[in-house]
């Protein structure tokens, strides 16, 4: 993807065709995926429509009296005036799917597939389980009902015996016992030499099942009474990562609360490349297909083989 | 899926000229099948030949009719009744005696038919009917949305049944003698189609009583303009809320115009809603009477708000941010910012520690710098470092 042509238009249907790829957006915390779709939509038909659009048709008229010669006039068709039909574009007929999922309370890294070719990237990038990195904030001494801050607070701890140390070796703990049930969810016995072939072409991945896995949690930052772990993971939930706040500090013997929950990487999307919401605009939209297209293409590429041929195989049978 | 009905004039016409000779068709078979049905009353004829008669007939009309004189025994169906007092009834029926001669399909026709045309079917769109009405025409040549109405039948059936020199030329005149650009018609007709329904005289009645109550020209045109509802409403109604304004806020006659003027969908807003936000100003935010006539003075937009968009930006202010009453009253445009920007350009200034909300001391960051203007902005004059800074640090939020 090195020899890009970059030419310059203002003609919107030339626009429209070329936006048709992945995109990469941060997604701001409270706030659905759904409104997230909506703005983008909003703003890429409002911008296309502010182009030079697609002029009205001619409506061809035969006037005059019929016992005389008939006159024939072309007209510009008043029934393709944007005034009587709307606006070209309209946000119901941009397609937009999304190649991952964020909950409300997530913020972070989203991709989403703009009309028909973005829609086949984005369904490959959702059920090739890729790896996502978050980055979770909790809180110590605070147990909430809901295991969120904004929940319902149940009762309040001590926390002051907990030290940065405790917190690295339960994360270890967790680690290890989830990188047991990968291969219990691949349904192979760790000891065979099948496991051994499979986890020697690259990351194990489930497949078949939709239950949440942990490949690493690692403590970023401890500065009490809030700490940070990164989770790799893929199949996850939002509930899912924000009990597993809650069950770290059980195990600490303590309760917490978490505070934030940050996608910081699905796959080759990283945070670095993510569209703030004031930069959602076609400019940028069109450099992030360009640039969703290479990734995607290097995703292709260096999937784990593993995967693959169990996807194939899925599919023949 | 709407399909409003096609009121246009054209179409009518058009209907009864092609409905004449169908009516006259049916006009007949009906005349006679009633005389049949009288006469099987009376006589014991078999129901089956009856019914073939009957059929007989209207075939009759179809073609030719023959003379009366010229008619023999043997044209009459065996069981059509030859000896019936009805008999003479059919030259009754026929077409040349009434003057009109069914045209041969291959005559060559001499009068101008230019104004014949299929009708117009009912659709969901406008599209299907501007090419054929002038009125529409006007109505897209003067900017109005045509297609916003679609969703609303009663807008359409009404836009439809309009005449352009009878019923919107006036208005027009009107609107542009009380001092309405002409661009902004489109807007107005857009926004309020059925100001058409309203009657001359009671306009220039609503438009006077503004007057009378010392509302300049300019000032009644930018009402109109903001608010093209506005006259719609009676005398009584907008006299009795500009009263309830001037109650709930306290305010002089002057600032009620200021108001009117500067947002008129707080006069024409729900009363209900007007006091469930003053309270919401007064009880949960804890702003003095004083401050909330200050405020809707300064900034009239304010009594447009839902009290549940207000109270997140301000417990964002008053609450996380620590800014005092008095210093939210002098900035009250504030209030109606997006509590997202307030909360991420506060939390920037924490991190970078210039979060100096005392007017009192060095550094003063006051609210209306904080919510001016774009990103680029704040951070050159306001936070003093690069908008990449700010981009990285909106991506950890």
């Amino acid at each position: 993807m090195t020899n890009v042509t970059r030419i310059i238009t203002s003609q919107a249907p030339v626009v429209w065709k070329n936006l048709n790829g992945l995109i990469c957006v941060h997604k701001p915390s409270e706030r659905s995926v759904k409104s997230v779709r909506k703005i983008i939509a909003e703003r890429i038909c409002n911008e296309l429509n502010e182009l030079e659009v697609r002029p009205p048709t001619t409506h061809v008229s035969i006037v005059g009296d019929t016992t005389k010669e008939l006159d024939v006039q072309v007209k510009p068709s008043f029934a393709d005036h944007p005034a009587v039909v709307g606006p070209r574009y309209i946000p119901e007929e941009l397609y937009i799917s999304t190649g991952n999922f964020l909950g409300y309370h997530t913020s972070g890294v989203l991709v989403l597939g703009l009309q028909n070719l973005g829609a086949k990237k984005a369904k490959f990038l959702r059920n090739s389980s890729l790896l996502r990195t978050y980055q979770l904030k909790g809180k110590l001494g605070v147990a909430t009902a809901n295991f969120f801050m904004d929940g319902k607070v149940l009762f309040r701890g001590r926390y002051d015996y907990i030290t940065r140390d405790a917190v690295d070796k339960v994360a270890a703990t967790m680690e290890a016992l989830h990188r047991k049930v990968i291969f219990d969810l691949c349904s192979v016995d760790p000891r065979s030499q099948t496991a051994y072939d499979w986890a020697s072409q690259g990351l194990l991945r489930p497949f078949k099942t939709k239950s949440p896995v942990i490949y690493g949690i690692k403590c970023v930052d401890y500065s009490p009474p809030e700490f940070t772990v990164e989770v790799q993971c893929t199949n996850e939930t939002e509930e899912f990562l924000i009990e597993l706040i809650s069950k770290l500090a059980a195990k600490l013997r303590t309760a917490a609360a978490c505070v934030q929950i940050k996608c910081i990487r699905f796959s080759h999307f990283d945070i670095d490349d993510a569209l703030l919401k004031k930069h959602w605009s076609l400019q940028h939209f069109l450099d992030s297909v360009l640039d969703g297209d290479t990734k995607y293409q290097k995703i292709r590429d260096t999937i784990s083989p593993t995967l693959v041929n169990f996807q194939s195989e899925e599919t023949s049978t | 899926m709407v399909i409003f009905r096609c009121l246009l004039k054209r179409t009518c016409e058009l209907n009864n000229i092609r409905t004449v000779p169908n009516v006259f068709y049916h006009r007949c078979s009906v005349f006679r099948t009633n005389k049949q049905a009288c006469e099987l009353n009376d006589g014991p004829n078999s129901s089956s030949s009856e019914k073939s008669s009957v059929s007989k007939d209207v075939l009759i009309i179809n073609t030719p009719v023959p003379q009366d004189s010229q008619r023999s025994e043997s044209s009459i169906p065996p069981s059509f009744p030859s000896n019936s007092k009805y008999d003479d009834s059919i030259p009754s029926v026929s077409l040349e005696a009434l003057g009109i001669r069914i045209p041969h399909a291959l005559d060559t026709c001499s009068e101008n038919v230019s104004h014949a045309a299929p009708p117009l079917q009912p659709s969901v769109s406008f599209a299907a009917y501007v090419n054929d009405s002038p009125t529409l025409q006007e109505l897209v040549k003067l900017d109005v949305q045509l297609w916003k109405f679609e969703k609303k039948p009663d807008i359409c059936n009404y836009i439809l049944s309009l005449d352009y020199d009878r019923d919107m030329k006036n208005h027009l005149l009107f609107l542009h003698k009380i001092g309405v650009p002409g661009e902004n018609f489109g807007n107005i007709i857009t926004k309020h189609p059925f100001i058409f329904k309203e009657d001359l005289d009671n306009l220039q009645i609503r438009v006077n009583y503004l007057e009378s109550k010392k509302f300049t020209g300019p000032e009644i045109a930018e009402i109109i303009m903001k608010n093209p509802r506005w006259l719609s409403y009676t005398t009584q109604d907008i006299d009795s809320r500009l009263g309830f304004l001037q109650h709930t806020l306290n305010l002089t006659g002057q600032e009620v115009r200021l108001i009117a003027v500067g947002e008129p969908y707080a006069v024409t807003k729900d009363t209900a809603d007007i006091s469930i936000l003053v309270f919401c100003l007064k009880e949960e935010m804890g702003f003095e009477d004083e401050d909330i006539t200050a405020m809707a003075v300064m900034e009239p937009r304010l009594l447009t708000y839902k009290n549940f968009r207000l109270l997140p930006t301000f417990n964002e202010i008053h609450n996380e941010m620590g800014i005092p009453h008095d210093l939210i009253v002098k900035q009250p445009q504030a209030l109606m910012r997006s509590p997202r920007i307030i909360r991420q350009r506060h939390l920037y200034l924490k991190l970078i520690k210039r979060d100096q909300y005392d007017p009192k001391k060095e550094n003063y960051v006051s609210l209306q710098a904080l919510i001016d203007g774009d990103d680029t902005e704040f951070c050159k004059n306001v936070a003093k470092t690069s908008v990449e800074s700010y981009n990285t640090f909106l991506k950890t939020l």
